[in-house]
């Protein structure tokens, strides 16, 4: 213990520097030289107005951006990023980040802090998904939050016309007793019809219980229904005791008495949506991205319709998980100064205006606001091609918005991020892992005690 | 040996920590030195000191010592308990042992051991004594030692002479007492409680890994004086924990009369607490160690290992094993107890894992940047597809690997790959209907040569379905063993190569359409009774399922039998019906699948030694039978052979015990054999096997393409049809509506010609489609009439035509005999099968898609995230599709 150390030295200069430049080889004074460098998931790189901004960009500055097409899973990406930054092998300067990511991403060092606060337009519950630590790590590109799609004209056929159900308990009657009655009559009427198939079965509800991280994301909007605290990183201690286990043991109900079919075991968004689309489910929980594949085959605000999902009876909270992706500058960037202009220019009051007028959910304020002082997208409509990832069809006219969009918004405001842990995703594998195992079996509390006990020690990061 | 139990008794733990020194380097981990000791030592679990019993002390001048040593003497009747971490210096001779406290100076100002610290302890009224000595030079602090009087125990953190390179550990404590803490703190497996000796031993081989500076085995020491019997230093144990005995409980409870009343009154009321209540507070938890990220390892494999390798490696993380420290890693990276790896499996069709690695250069510059990532003239990047880069590659069968270097430079590469041997087998079976069961063959014992006499026209009639040798690794190595173990011996030794003859009859009973898939599991899929297959389509093959024979693997066909998820088709509430099983008959002398792991090293990583070190651990945990072996057999695999080189039979809650499985726990694994060059040599033969084929792919380039997304999958979609193309495998590009012929509802735009072989052209076409897509419905029928004319004229023996297609929206306005002219084209002359991706919103749920699938004896595949790897499959099938069985 004896030995001094000129490393400490060396890294003590480094810290200087780090507050001076960056601390990273390349950046030193003078211009920074070469294409900006933005790492991304495939939906980028295609033609969309996230890429058409990029173009915007481009034009305004004369900087070039160069995006780098990561794999195309989520998993994919954070594996990628996280080893290669790891690594210190990666070279990027932008990484567009999903919002589970943050915490994990800067305790590895992956990301480097934005270093200012984000001002006060961005919406404050979006804003806590690039926080971590008591500092900022990126700024929200685009948001989301879950829905409740409801079938308008079935429940009114059979007497509920005024509204969506309130809570969960009205939903789980409302289905059982909807679903009877219609499934009895199409069975009548059924008969002969569709070349002699059977009409298929009508179920209450269908959502994402594939072991993926959507079947995480129901869970934990199961768990905070359930009294849960999403502030909260420990499922044992205090308040949050049992939240997770009543969580699942309702979701398990739900597919024991079969207001879930069978199969929503293997359902993510897209599959989740067909059933829905095809008239298979009453009540669907989906993303608004999936709003307009089911205005393909049902009539929006006719046959089908969206709401916040259920209101929590305790304190009628409708919180969702928020999905969505933020821009952060990699730790390892050669060029932060054009990464932050790029970044900036993105997520500007504009730019989110235009990601919301073709169907992307914005993480700023303004960009809800209508009439006089409010933002207008720069681009020109003629740049107006749909993409993956938005919803479609685009605003009817450009400068206005989907028609979800004021229920998009108060969803948004009302959702919570997943647990900000550096080890979030551990604790998403095991709720993967062991809900499904306790949705498939015939029951009893015990795995569902050992998935709270597992998520703690998840999130801790400690084998015990 | 006797063991000295100080339960009940007045003990004192003194801890002296010295973290910041005004002279020296200060030792920021000696800080939580003291925390860590004090939390485990005053845990209930260890027993013996109470919270009042057990004083830090952390002394800028000498005479904090000398008086803290005074206090805990004079105040200990049981065990007395001294630790010392901080700076510690020797004379030049090696003696007279100085501990360093704050304000010490280079030769003034310190503690010295002989004179101070044993004198003070010489004179304590403690029944023994324990010290523990964590410093540079602790190991020299056993000669004055034995000057001393009193039954003391001397722990040192390291050999005589040496300095320890320590104490910059950010969090958790320095390493030894890392190593210390976690000792007394779990216990040791099989034993009650934690000795001196115990503790001694086991830092032995906690710290195995260390190195001093002087880089030699960092090696703690003992010494004892005065005392031949041991001392219990913790009670804890991993085991069930015995009664504490009614003597110490006595002696206990008079301790708390004498000294604390009032606090033995809570004791009565907590007493009345329920007894759950009690367990839950007993059981909460210390303040959890801040862990880091663990190191995130990439791992590679084939879509049909994915499932379980992901629960291995998550059976694996969740482990002990996981939380021991990695070679390479920075002292106190990690604080004890946290994970050190986490892993992320995905899966990648094996051409697509061998062009990755063959391109590992663009692979490694797509990561740091370079290089575009986009669809360009080389085609879609590897780092899109296979995906990450791997630092563990765990393909099925070692021929995949051979396959893989081979196409790897000879030099220059910045991925290094490392074979380190099979961790799982599977053997090869060919699954047959149960009511087709083959008369006069043995299942578990038949050759290849029976195996297709029994299936043929002759006999049962049954189609023979493989998956891609080119796609699959379960294909490959089935293709090895036809052409290589046809008659039932072992695969002769290298330079044997397959005999041309015997590939082509091999390959002319694998000629109906559609025969080959992309993987085994999907194949299997394809196969399960009464599923509507919403991806599959129009032909897809459950009405084929008592005519075929999948040519799979051991592991997927149970699973398939046993109504186990297999590829995309979920789970089953219960095992197939009898006949709708197929029973494994397993060709002799053909090599198991053995899933090689290989380690894969990145040129210019950073953290290659820890890295390297993980993946290490993690394959020997997963060869380990109380580990990973554990995982993979209730995975339905085969374990890995012991030393004694027998072939592993199926663990107990194996599938393969279940008789539903209709496999043969008993049948031999037979390891693989050939070597790389009779890899290749099956390869070109199987190539040679294949008819040269012909391949147009006619794209809707209408509007509504772009809607939702579907440009860019569609374009995906081609993309990997078009990298089946080569030599003897060509294709054209056409689209349609053609721009500048609008009006003309059977114009097509010719983007690549017929009869290409470089896929680079044709993905450089597809980039400037994203651009340029016609403002005008698509006629698909009229365009398609266009096409099958040309193919049918085209020449040649295997023809197709892909259709991608969004929605056919030549419907209003179409001439009556359009229908009438494209169905007698398509039933005319040489076969032309059209396989159609589906985009539109039903998919291939429309009646127009099903008669076009049936009528031109092709299929249909919707869209969807598998969709590239299906239609992939359904192409490489085109190359021996015109060839008709029987």
């Amino acid at each position: 213990m004896t030995a001094p150390r000129t490393t400490l030295t060396a890294a003590l200069a480094c810290l200087t520097l780090v507050a001076a430049s960056g601390c990273t080889a390349g950046s030193g004074p003078g211009p920074e030289k070469g294409a900006i460098v933005l790492a991304t998931g495939s939906d980028l790189s295609s033609s969309g107005v996230r890429q058409d901004l990029i173009r915007d960009f481009e034009k305004r500055t004369g900087r070039t951006v160069r995006i780098v097409q990561l794999p195309d899973t989520a998993d994919g990406q954070r594996s990628q990023l996280l080893a290669a930054g790891q690594s210190g092998n990666g070279g990027y300067d932008v990484l567009n980040i999903d919002v589970a990511w943050t915490a994990e991403f800067a305790e590895a060092g992956v990301i480097r802090p934005w270093g200012t606060s984000l001002d006060g337009d961005f919406l404050d519950s979006v804003v806590k998904t690039a926080e971590y630590d008591g500092k900022v790590w990126g700024v929200p590109f685009n948001t989301d939050a879950g829905l409740l799609y409801y079938r308008k004209d079935i429940l009114a056929d059979y007497g509920h016309h005024y509204r969506p159900p309130a809570n969960w308990g009205e939903l789980e009657s409302w289905a059982k007793q909807v679903t009877g009655a219609y499934n009895r009559k199409a069975a009548r009427s059924g008969k002969g019809q569709n070349h002699g198939k059977k009409p298929p079965t009508m179920y209450g509800m269908v959502a994402q219980l594939r072991p993926y991280e959507g079947l995480t994301v129901n869970t934990l909007e199961a768990a905070w229904y359930a009294g849960g605290d999403p502030d909260a990183t420990s499922f044992t201690k205090g308040a949050q005791v049992g939240s997770l286990q009543q969580g699942v043991g309702d979701l398990k109900l739900r597919l024991d008495d079969g207001i879930m079919p069978h199969e929503v075991m293997t359902m993510d968004e897209t599959e989740s949506r067909r059933w829905f689309a095809d008239g298979r489910a009453l009540f669907m929980r989906n993303w608004p991205v999936e709003y307009a594949s089911v205005a393909e085959k049902l009539t929006p605000g006719k046959k089908f319709d969206v709401a916040q999902l259920p209101a929590r009876p305790s304190d009628g909270r409708r919180m969702s998980v928020l999905g969505g992706q933020n821009l952060a500058i990699s730790a390892q960037s050669t060029r932060p100064e054009g990464a932050r202009e790029l970044i900036e220019a993105l997520t500007g009051r504009r730019s989110e205006r235009c990601l919301l007028e073709r169907g992307f959910a914005a993480t700023r304020d303004s960009a809800y606001r209508e009439g006089p002082g409010a933002p207008t997208c720069p681009l020109s409509p003629g740049d107006a091609r749909r993409e993956q990832g938005a919803t479609r069809p685009p605003a009817p006219r450009p400068g206005q918005e989907p028609p979800y969009t004021r229920t998009l918004y108060a969803a948004l405001r009302a959702a919570q991020p997943r647990p900000r842990s550096a080890h979030y995703q551990t604790f998403s594998k095991v709720v993967q892992i062991r809900v499904s195992q306790y949705l498939s079996s015939p029951g009893g509390t015990a795995i569902a005690d050992r998935l709270a006990k597992e998520a703690d020690e998840a999130l801790s990061g400690v084998v015990r | 040996m006797s063991e000295y139990d100080a339960r009940g008794k007045v003990n004192r733990a003194l801890l002296i920590c010295v973290s910041d020194y005004s002279n020296l380097r200060p030792l920021p981990a000696v800080k939580d030195n003291a925390e860590a000791l004090e939390r485990v030592l005053t845990d209930p679990a260890t027993d013996l000191f109470t919270r009042d019993e057990v004083r830090i002390c952390t002394p800028q001048e000498p005479w904090e010592v000398e008086q803290a040593l005074d206090e805990v003497a004079a105040e200990a009747r049981g065990l007395l308990l001294v630790y010392f971490s901080g700076h510690g210096r020797v004379g030049s001779d090696g003696g007279n042992l100085q501990l360093m406290v704050g304000a010490s100076e280079r030769r003034h100002k310190t503690v010295s051991w002989q004179d101070l610290v044993l004198r003070y302890l010489d004179n304590a009224r403690a029944d023994r004594i324990v010290i523990i000595l964590e410093c540079c030079y602790a190991g020299n602090a056993g000669e004055a030692f034995y000057s001393s009087r009193k039954p003391m125990s001397l722990l040192m953190a390291a050999q005589p002479n040496r300095r320890i390179f320590s104490g910059d550990e950010p969090a958790g404590g320095s390493v030894f007492t890392r190593a210390v803490t976690r000792v007394l703190e779990r216990g040791i497996a099989d034993r009650q409680s934690v000795t001196f000796d115990d503790l001694v031993q086991e830092l032995r081989a906690e710290l195995a890994d260390e190195r001093t500076p002087m880089d030699d085995a960092w090696e703690p020491r003992s010494a004892k004086q005065n005392t031949t019997d041991d001392v219990i230093l913790s009670f804890a144990t991993p085991g069930a924990r015995p009664p504490v005995p009614l003597r110490i409980r006595l002696r206990r409870w008079l301790n708390l009369l004498r000294a604390h009343w009032i606090r033995l009154l809570l004791i009565l009321a907590i007493i009345f607490v329920p007894a759950t209540g009690g367990i839950v507070l007993l059981n909460l938890p210390g303040d959890a160690p801040a862990c880091r990220p663990a190191l995130e390892l990439r791992l590679l494999t084939a879509p049909e290992a994915e499932p379980a390798l992901r629960q291995a490696a998550f059976d694996y993380e969740m482990s002990g094993a996981n939380t021991r420290p990695l070679d390479g890693e920075g002292i106190g990276d990690h604080a004890d107890g946290c994970r050190r790896a986490q892993i992320t499996v995905y899966s990648a069709a094996k051409d697509q894992t061998d062009r990755g690695f063959a391109a590992a250069g663009r692979w490694q510059g797509e990561a740091q940047g370079a290089g575009s990532g986009t669809p360009d003239d080389q085609g879609t990047g590897p780092l899109y597809r296979p995906g990450p880069q791997p630092d563990l590659w765990i393909p099925e069968s070692t021929a995949d690997y051979d396959e893989a270097r081979r196409g790897m430079p000879a030099t220059g590469s910045p991925a290094a790959l490392h074979n380190t041997g099979p961790v799982a087998y599977t053997p090869l079976v060919v699954g047959i209907p149960w009511a087709k069961r083959l008369n006069d063959v043995e299942p578990a014992d038949a050759s290849w040569r029976d195996l297709l006499a029994g299936t043929d026209g002759g006999h049962r009639r049954l189609k023979l379905l493989r998956p891609s040798p080119v796609l699959s690794g379960t294909g490959l190595l089935h293709t090895v063993g036809l052409y290589l173990a046809a008659d039932g011996t072992a695969i002769g030794p290298s330079g044997t190569a397959p005999d041309p003859a015997l590939a082509d009859r091999a390959e002319s009973r694998l000629s109906a359409p559609g025969s080959q898939y992309a993987g085994s599991t999907e194949l299997l899929c394809s196969l399960r009774p009464g599923s509507d297959d919403p991806g599959g389509g129009a032909a897809a093959g459950s009405k084929d399922a008592g005519t075929s024979a999948p040519l799979v693997s051991e592991k997927s066909l149970a699973d398939f039998n046993l109504g186990r998820a297999t590829g995309s088709c979920p789970a089953l509430a219960s095992p197939l019906a009898l006949g709708d099983r197929y029973v494994a008959y397993y060709p002799k002398n053909v090599p198991a699948l053995d899933h090689p792991l290989i380690r894969v090293a990145w040129r210019g990583a950073a953290d290659a030694a820890a890295r390297q070190s993980a993946v290490e651990r993690f394959a020997q945990w997963l060869r380990d039978p109380g580990g990973g072996q554990r995982t993979l057999s209730e995975q339905g695999y085969r374990g890995v052979s012991g030393n004694n080189g027998a072939t592993p039979q199926p663990a107990k809650g194996s599938p393969l015990l279940d008789s539903r499985a209709e496999t043969d726990p008993h049948a031999r694994v037979v390891p693989f054999a050939a070597d790389p060059d009779q890899v290749a040599k099956v390869l070109d033969g199987y190539n040679k096997a294949q008819k040269s084929s012909q391949l147009l792919i006619l794209m809707d380039a209408s509007t509504s393409m772009a809607d939702g997304g579907k440009l860019p999958r569609a374009l995906r979609a081609a993309s990997r049809v078009m990298e089946m193309a080569g030599a003897h495998h060509t294709y054209g590009l056409w689209t349609f509506p053609d721009r500048e012929r609008s009006d003309d509802r059977s114009a097509v735009r010719k983007a690549v010609p017929l009869g290409s072989t470089e896929p680079a052209r044709g993905k450089a076409a597809l980039e400037r489609m994203s651009g340029g897509l016609v403002e005008h419905g698509a006629a698909m029928e009229e365009a398609l009439t266009t096409a099958v004319r040309t193919m049918k004229k085209a020449g040649g023996t295997n023809n197709a035509i892909v259709l991608v297609l969004d929605e056919d929206d030549g419907g209003p306005g179409r001439a009556a005999d359009v229908e009438k002219t494209l169905t007698g084209l398509l039933k005319d002359g040489p076969e032309v099968p059209v396989l159609t991706l589906a985009m539109g919103r039903s998919g291939c749920d429309t009646f127009a898609l099903q008669w076009l699938a049936g009528t031109s004896n092709g299929r249909c595949v919707s869209d969807g995230p598998t969709a590239p790897d299906q239609l992939a499959g359904l192409v490489a099938s085109i190359g021996a599709a015109a060839k008709e069985e029987q």
